[in-house]
């Protein structure tokens, strides 16, 4: 019975691995890229320096990201950059980096719901 | 009436004591059916995987403290030395190197329990990675589940708790009409006081809890699971030193095995033989033993050959013949000196009687040396003493060998053919213990030798350790391509049933066994035919290892 339990988490993590963050990463309603982070779907948007977050829900519905707090962490040119992210006025999580972002900056973007529950985003 | 009485008063204490022991039986019950179980229940301690192309990463919470392993991805080299910054729910943290390897976090914010998700980024040397993963502990604060399903008004729990009401008062029912129901009823009564026992000792208080979770650490240990599979933790493997690396799908020669033996390399080795038969004596050093250095030109001993009877009386009437001769010539030149002097006998004369019997004199002085000297054995090269049992006043033949001397630096291999060897440049060998040399082709032999043909080679590099005469095995690649996976020796491991099989690294902590089929490819490899894909991770140190996990 336990082990049944073992070997189902097992596979369940395998399939999890086989199946990367980015396999499921497609253009999002902003152009940016989609990513799923439970229970949420977040879409990374950079633009030179700036970072957006645009969160939907489990049903990829856009909504308010009023509540979340955010932090991105991202390699850029061989360092690791945190930027916090704040609320904006396009309802979306917003942050400035050192330098311009490539557009297929990669790193995770750990998000804190209004809950105060966390979540992770990854950027391959 | 009493009769009566006491069976209804029995069947109650039955049913009483069902009672007290199924809530155990509902609280074990219970964990299995909780969904959010912390997921290393196989280790005990709770841990988070995450991999990148770069590096895996596992994180196991132990107590309010998470320890961080780092490894390369493909060869599963421990990442040391590495910054490490850690994104928790208090803001980014930097966790602090352990002496294993094991990179510590102190995390408080453990104890609220549930789901955590941490982002780490690795800064080792020139590679920068970040990786998120979360771990799921199980909450800290309430008390221990099994206290919680006894008290809890889960009507599942009421529902057992009626039920073994109902199946006591039946079995005692059915019971209680023989005598060794009593017996039956003192022993259920013991075993329900024994689970409350237990069930009072689970619950926890803060310090014992600390104390299963250091419990837990210091007994994580590999497993094997029910299907196959190995769960080895991080800090095991740390220990098992596992190394994995990529398969590759290539074309490789085929190889021929040939059986072999070691011999001298004939440059550099040499017999001593005695050209005449005699006996032995040592030089002035004794003997040399088995293993002395010689160099070239020293001398070893001597053989005085046995002077005959006949040869002595040969001898003997030569040199009264000389003796003779010389005695004659001596007075011819003291008359020759005289009558020169007066002109009678030409100078001519003179020297040529005084040549004569300086060429007597050297014949005669020539026969007492060859009676007295003895013939010297020389090395001929330098090297060691291979083999010889000189022994002083030892009679030997002519041509027999005196001592084997042997340079341990120069050794060849002499291989047996049943083909010709064509193009062959290197090959490689390996002895009985694995060891693994390289060979570089010197030669075949054109004869056939019991349908095969000699072919040499000579050893490259380190020859410590090897003997002359000792067999291996040669693998010489032939023209002949075969396409495979090329392994170390050390990834195949071979199972009680005989069967090959090498370890997948399938996922951060998990191993899987593959059967495979190899063949050999050299002295360190072996290609892997079928059972594997390219692309995988195989276990190329420490599979010995794997294998013995239970």
């Amino acid at each position: 019975m336990r082990h049944n339990a073992i070997v189902i988490r097992f596979v369940l993590l395998m399939a999890l691995m086989a199946s990367p963050a980015g396999a499921h990463s497609s253009k999002g309603p902003h152009g940016g890229r989609f990513v799923d982070a439970k229970p949420y779907h977040a879409e990374l948007v950079t633009k030179g320096d700036i970072v957006e977050i645009f969160i939907s829900d489990a049903d990829e519905k856009p909504m308010n990201a009023a509540g979340f707090r955010g932090v991105a962490i991202f390699q850029v040119s061989g360092k690791v950059e945190r930027i916090e992210l704040r609320l904006s006025e396009s309802g979306a999580l917003a942050g400035k980096a050192g330098e311009a972002l490539p557009e297929a900056v990669k790193g995770a973007v750990q998000l804190t719901g209004p809950d105060g529950k966390t979540t992770i985003a990854r950027f391959e | 009436m009493f009769r009566k009485f006491r069976r209804i008063s029995c069947a109650i204490a039955f049913a009483v004591v069902a009672t007290c022991a199924t809530p155990t039986a509902a609280s074990a019950h219970e964990g299995h059916n909780h969904a959010d179980e912390p997921p290393a229940s196989v280790s005990a301690a709770p841990r988070g995987e995450a991999a990148s192309a770069d590096f895996e990463l596992v994180a196991v919470a132990r107590g309010d403290a998470i320890d961080i392993y780092v490894d390369r991805f493909a060869t599963n080299e421990p990442v040391t030395g590495a910054s490490l910054v850690v994104e928790t729910p208090a803001g980014p943290a930097t966790p602090s190197e352990q002496p294993d390897g094991a990179y510590r976090l102190a995390a408080p914010w453990l104890a609220k329990g549930g789901r955590t998700d941490l982002v780490v980024s690795i800064t080792a040397r020139d590679l920068t990675d970040i990786l998120p993963v979360s771990i799921e502990t199980p909450p800290q604060t309430s008390a221990s589940p099994v206290a919680q399903a006894g008290l809890s008004a889960d009507p599942r729990t009421i529902l057992l708790i009626g039920g073994g009401f109902v199946a006591g008062l039946l079995v005692a029912a059915v019971a209680l009409r023989r005598r060794a129901a009593i017996v039956a009823l003192a022993c259920m009564a013991l075993a329900g006081s024994v689970e409350q026992g237990r069930a009072h000792e689970g619950h926890g208080h803060e310090e014992e809890k600390g104390q299963v979770a250091i419990r837990a650490n210091s007994e994580e240990r590999a497993q094997r699971l029910s299907d196959g599979t190995v769960f080895v933790p991080k800090s095991v493997q740390r220990i098992f030193a596992l190394r994995s690396m990529v398969t590759e799908k290539a074309r490789h020669p085929k190889v021929a095995e040939l059986p072999g033996r070691i011999i001298p390399d004939p440059a550099a080795s040499g017999y001593v033989q005695s050209s005449v038969g005699g006996r032995l004596s040592a030089s002035t050093d004794g003997f040399p033993r088995l293993g002395t250095r010689v160099k070239q030109g020293d001398i070893l001993g001597y053989v005085t050959p046995p002077l005959q009877a006949i040869d002595l009386s040969d001898m003997r009437q030569r040199q009264g013949e000389l003796d003779q001769q010389i005695s004659i010539v001596e007075r011819r030149v003291a008359r020759y000196e005289q009558l020169a002097a007066g002109g009678a006998v030409s100078r001519t004369q003179l020297e040529e009687a005084r040549l004569e019997l300086e060429g007597l004199r050297d014949r005669r002085a020539s026969i007492e040396k060859a009676r007295r000297e003895p013939e010297a054995l020389v090395a001929p090269v330098a090297g060691v003493i291979a083999e010889g049992t000189a022994v002083a006043g030892q009679i030997v033949q002519p041509s027999s060998i005196v001592f084997n001397i042997v340079d341990p630096s120069r050794l060849w291999v002499e291989a047996l053919s049943f083909e010709t060897i064509e193009g062959a440049t290197s090959a490689r060998a390996t002895t009985y213990s694995g060891r693994s040399l390289d060979l570089e082709y010197r030669g075949a032999g054109f004869a056939d030798r019991s349908q095969s043909v000699p072919v040499h080679f000579s050893i490259v590099g380190d020859t410590a350790g090897l003997r002359a005469g000792q067999f291996l095995t040669v693998l010489v690649p032939t023209r002949e391509e075969k396409e495979g996976i090329a392994v170390p020796r050390t990834s195949l491991v071979r199972g009680s049933n005989g069967q090959d099989f090498v370890y997948e690294h399938v996922g951060p902590e998990r191993f899987a066994p593959r059967s495979v089929r190899a063949e050999p490819l050299d002295g360190e490899k072996v290609l892997i035919m079928s059972g594997v894909a390219a692309g995988k991770r195989i276990v190329s140190q420490g599979a010995e290892l794997l294998e013995h996990v239970r």
